[in-house]
């Protein structure tokens, strides 16, 4: 559809209509050139005759006259006595009249002044005779010069009147020019009004049109469809934008189509990305526990060797202690065994004091009553042998076991001593074992710092991509906003679904309370839960605040951050517990310590959005 | 905010300085010790709070959430919720519960009716809690004449209001039997939230509060049946450990237990104490 297309376009319309005042102008300018023209022409010819007339009827007068002059001034002078001949001259007259006749016989002479021609030619002819000799041709001449001077004056009335009505025919042809003027132009005013105002109407119309459509465009709503597809330049217009519309649908529907994926892939990208996230902030706090009781281990590890290292030092000293003591019931066994040896020579001795007192008893008895009081020694000393012999016996006796008996604990102590020295070994080398796995543990220990600390970063990132994809999200959803500006179906019976942002239930649970510290006391309000939710005071007034502080280089102290008394915490909150609370006096560390009971009216409205399970 | 800030932002390091002085603050005030390799955690934890408050760095996050603005927002708690771990499941380390369902509980007899006392120190988003919490009941439905009550603390705000919630992801419950599951949780309606949550009746049980182990406790001494302080010890440093392990102590019954996590040991703090298992210790009358 080119602008070449010659067809029912508004440039045609709107030459045709001038095309209508023009000609309406045209034909009025012809009225009026046709009028004019008239009035000029008659105006020109009227002049020529208006011009020959008069010169005629000037010139011919005065010719008259002068021949009357002449005439009576001829009759005064020579006393005209009947028989007198005068002698005239009308042919200047006849000159005059034929000259004017030639110059007028160009002309178209009005019709009184053609009929009146020959009336004075023949005047002209009856005067033609040069010589008055009686008073009666004199009279007849003067009678003949009274007809012509007659004659002219009507020739000049009629020419007066013939200026009238030429006048009035002049004015008249103005009045029909004025006419024709006011009538064509009225209808040609008329006509090109009405079909201006058809014109104007009908590209209003189709202006409005285009104007409704683009502004529903405009607005979003790309389901209308135009009205007016008529081939003049509005219709071009409106098949423009009907294919700026259907193009623009198309690429819309794309981008929809296209965001809807978007969409779909962010927040299932979101999602896994939150999952890691989770995922790997609850790795990093494990990790981190992990690590924790690894450094516990590890030192109850490095305890151990310690105390491994010291048993066996024990060890090895009670290994030499037994032995010590080993070697010395050796040296006692010896020693026992040469008691024993020397108990035998005891009892010799004894045997042979027996024999030797039994001699001496015979020797007494032999000496009869000399002897008596030697026989009582000799028995004394028999006693006396008797009795170291069985104590010397009982001695042997006990030696002999006490041999045995320190012969059994030297045995036994070689046992032992050979066991000690094992377990010294074996101690010796379990503090050997504990000193590696303290080593190990200390590798485990450091690796694990390391692995913690990958993990920590690995938590740090997908927090970070769990950041970014919630940016995507956002990004995508406002794609979609802006998409959904536009309406490109007539009824939308799908209706894109939200994504489900991970905490976003936590976040709603968890806005609607905070805790507020008031009276030393500390209260759940509706209003804000943790800082990080809007209302908490900006670190840009912070951060103006301290600028202006450094400013003034104050030493002031600020504030501690009051906390509840503990009494009252208790008082307020642990009131129900049997009265078993103990009233703490005094508290080291004011920030933390809160001890407030946590209780929220709201808490269980939240089981509403819950149910049993199945 | 803008990609590239956030890019800006994960681009952050910690400085030695600023790590000093977090760590220095962590141990003044919560008696948490960082050794030098937690850097990178606290940088890792921390740009989270830079992210979300969009600061754009560690000095001025810093700055600002110690000042007294920062504790009147509450950047201050968000800090250290970031800060210390809160690493919990349901019926972690079941051998404790097993001990605790199947030695105390059938030895405990009730002194005057007065109700079985059990708490959770470190009770992080409250999982602990309500494992006792369904165990004790559980043994309740035999016993119509015992009662308990659980008291569960931490030190972060955010853990502690998250355990009051009782609302947790339905994988975390995946461990649990099945009958248990049923009698004590209730699903979300909306199928698409994947959120599990605790009965009343076991949330009712649980009483939560806010408390810095450090500081002192409102129990009464000798009063407590049992205590678990699980894997929270582990944070702290050796002065701080015997501090809070001899606290504990104070607080149980002659005869009650203590339960610590499977790696740690507490005998060489207390001689009030002696080991009825690995980790768990009985007060000695």
């Amino acid at each position: 559809m080119g602008s070449n297309r010659i067809g029912n376009t508004i440039s045609s319309k709107l030459i045709l209509g001038a095309i209508f005042f023009l000609f309406a102008f045209i034909l009025s300018y012809l009225i009026v050139s046709k009028g004019l023209y008239d009035i000029e022409k008659s105006h020109a010819s009227f002049q020529q005759q208006q011009l020959q007339a008069n010169a005629f009827i000037t010139d011919l007068t005065a010719a008259s006259n002068k021949l009357s002059a002449e005439l009576w001034s001829n009759v005064a002078n020579s006393e005209f006595s009947g028989s007198t001949t005068f002698r005239y001259d009308a042919s200047s007259i006849s000159a005059i009249y034929e000259n004017s006749k030639k110059t007028m016989s160009n002309l178209e002479m009005p019709d009184y002044f053609q009929r009146a021609l020959p009336e004075i030619s023949n005047l002209l002819k009856q005067l033609g005779q040069s010589s008055v000799n009686d008073q009666q041709s004199l009279n007849a001449k003067q009678n003949l010069l009274a007809q012509l001077a007659q004659k002219l004056l009507d020739l000049n009335k009629q020419e007066n009147q013939y200026l009238q009505d030429h006048l009035t025919s002049v004015s008249n042809i103005h009045i029909k020019i004025r006419l024709g003027i006011i009538i064509w132009m009225s209808i040609a005013v008329f006509l090109s009004t009405l079909f201006y105002i058809i014109t104007i109407r009908s590209l209003r119309k189709g202006i409005q049109g285009a104007l409704k459509f683009s502004e529903q465009i405009a607005s979003g709503d790309l389901t209308a469809t135009v009205k007016n597809r008529s081939n003049d330049e509005i219709g071009q217009i409106n098949n423009a934008l009907e294919k700026l519309k259907l193009k623009l649908k198309d690429t819309l529907i794309s981008i929809k189509d296209f965001s809807t994926s978007i969409m779909n892939a962010s927040s299932e990208f979101n999602s896994g990305s939150q999952i890691i996230s989770s995922g790997a902030g609850s790795q990093a706090s494990a990790a981190e526990e992990i690590t924790a009781a690894m450094e516990q281990i590890a030192e109850g590890i490095k305890q151990s060797a310690k105390n491994a290292t010291e048993t066996g030092h024990i060890a090895k000293n009670a290994f030499e202690g037994i032995q010590h003591g080993a070697n010395k019931v050796e040296s006692a066994l010896a020693v026992i065994e040469d008691i024993a040896r020397k108990n035998s020579i005891i009892k010799e001795i004894s045997y042979q004091t027996k024999i030797l007192s039994i001699n001496a008893s015979v020797e007494a008895a032999r000496a009869a009553e000399v002897g008596r009081g030697f026989a009582v020694v000799a028995e004394e000393v028999k006693r006396l042998a008797e009795t170291t012999q069985s104590s010397a016996t009982e001695i042997g006796i006990v030696s002999k076991k006490g041999v045995e008996l320190t012969r059994q604990s030297a045995d036994d102590l070689r046992l032992l001593v050979d066991e000690f020295q094992k377990t010294a070994e074996l101690v010796s080398q379990i503090a050997e074992a504990s000193n590696e796995h303290n080593y190990t543990i200390d590798q485990i220990n450091s690796s694990l710092q390391e692995l913690n600390n990958i993990t920590q970063q690995n938590a740090s990132s997908a927090e970070e991509l769990a950041a970014s994809s919630d940016d995507l999200v956002k990004l995508t959803q406002s794609l979609e906003d802006s998409i959904s500006y536009f309406k490109l179906e007539e009824a939308q019976v799908e209706v894109q679904e939200e994504p489900v942002v991970e905490n976003e239930v936590h976040e709603k649970v968890v806005n609607e309370t905070y805790i507020r510290e008031e009276n030393g006391l500390f209260h759940f309000s509706k209003e804000r839960m943790f800082s990080d939710h809007e209302d908490q005071p900006s670190f840009s007034s912070y951060k103006s605040k301290i600028e202006s502080e450094e400013k003034e280089i104050s030493e002031e102290i600020p504030a501690a951050v009051k906390t509840p008394s503990f009494e009252t915490v208790i008082e307020n909150e642990f009131i129900d517990d049997k009265k078993e609370i103990k009233v703490v006096k005094e508290r080291k560390t004011a920030i933390h310590q809160k001890g407030v009971r946590i209780n929220l009216t709201d808490n269980d409205n939240l089981d509403d959005q819950f149910e049993k399970m199945k | 905010m803008d990609y590239n800030e956030t890019v800006n932002i994960y681009n952050q390091k910690l400085t030695l300085e600023e790590f000093t002085k977090v760590q220095r603050f962590m141990l003044e005030s919560l008696g948490i010790k960082l050794s030098p390799i937690k850097i990178v955690m606290v940088n890792s934890r921390l740009i989270k709070r830079l992210k979300k408050t969009g600061i754009s760095n560690f000095k001025d996050y810093l700055d600002y959430a110690m000042s007294p603005e920062g504790k009147q927002s509450g950047e201050f708690e968000c800090m250290i919720d970031e800060l210390t771990t809160h690493k919990t499941e349901f019926f972690r380390e079941p051998e404790h519960f097993n001990l605790l369902k199947d030695r105390i509980l059938l030895n405990y007899k009730a002194e005057s009716f007065k109700p079985f006392k059990i708490w959770s120190a470190g009770c992080s988003t409250g999982e602990e809690a309500y494992t006792m919490g369904m165990i004790l009941s559980e043994f309740q439905e035999g016993n119509p004449y015992f009662d308990f009550n659980i008291y569960a603390t931490d030190i972060s705000n955010s853990s502690v209001m998250k355990a009051f919630r009782a609302i947790y992801n339905k994988e975390t419950i995946k461990t649990i039997d099945q009958k248990l599951v049923k009698k004590y949780f209730l699903i979300s309606k909306d199928i698409t939230e994947n959120k599990i949550r605790v009965v009343k009746s076991l949330r009712e049980k649980v009483h939560f509060s806010i408390l810095n182990l450090v500081d002192d406790y409102f129990f009464q001494n000798d009063s407590l049946d049992v205590i678990f302080c699980r894997n929270t010890l582990i944070y702290f440093d050796d002065e701080s450990k015997r501090k809070v392990v001899n606290k504990l102590i104070e607080k149980i019954k002659p005869g009650g237990y203590l339960f610590v996590g499977l790696s740690e040991t507490i005998s060489q703090y207390s001689k009030a104490i002696s080991q009825v298992s690995p980790s768990v210790y009985v007060k000695i009358n």
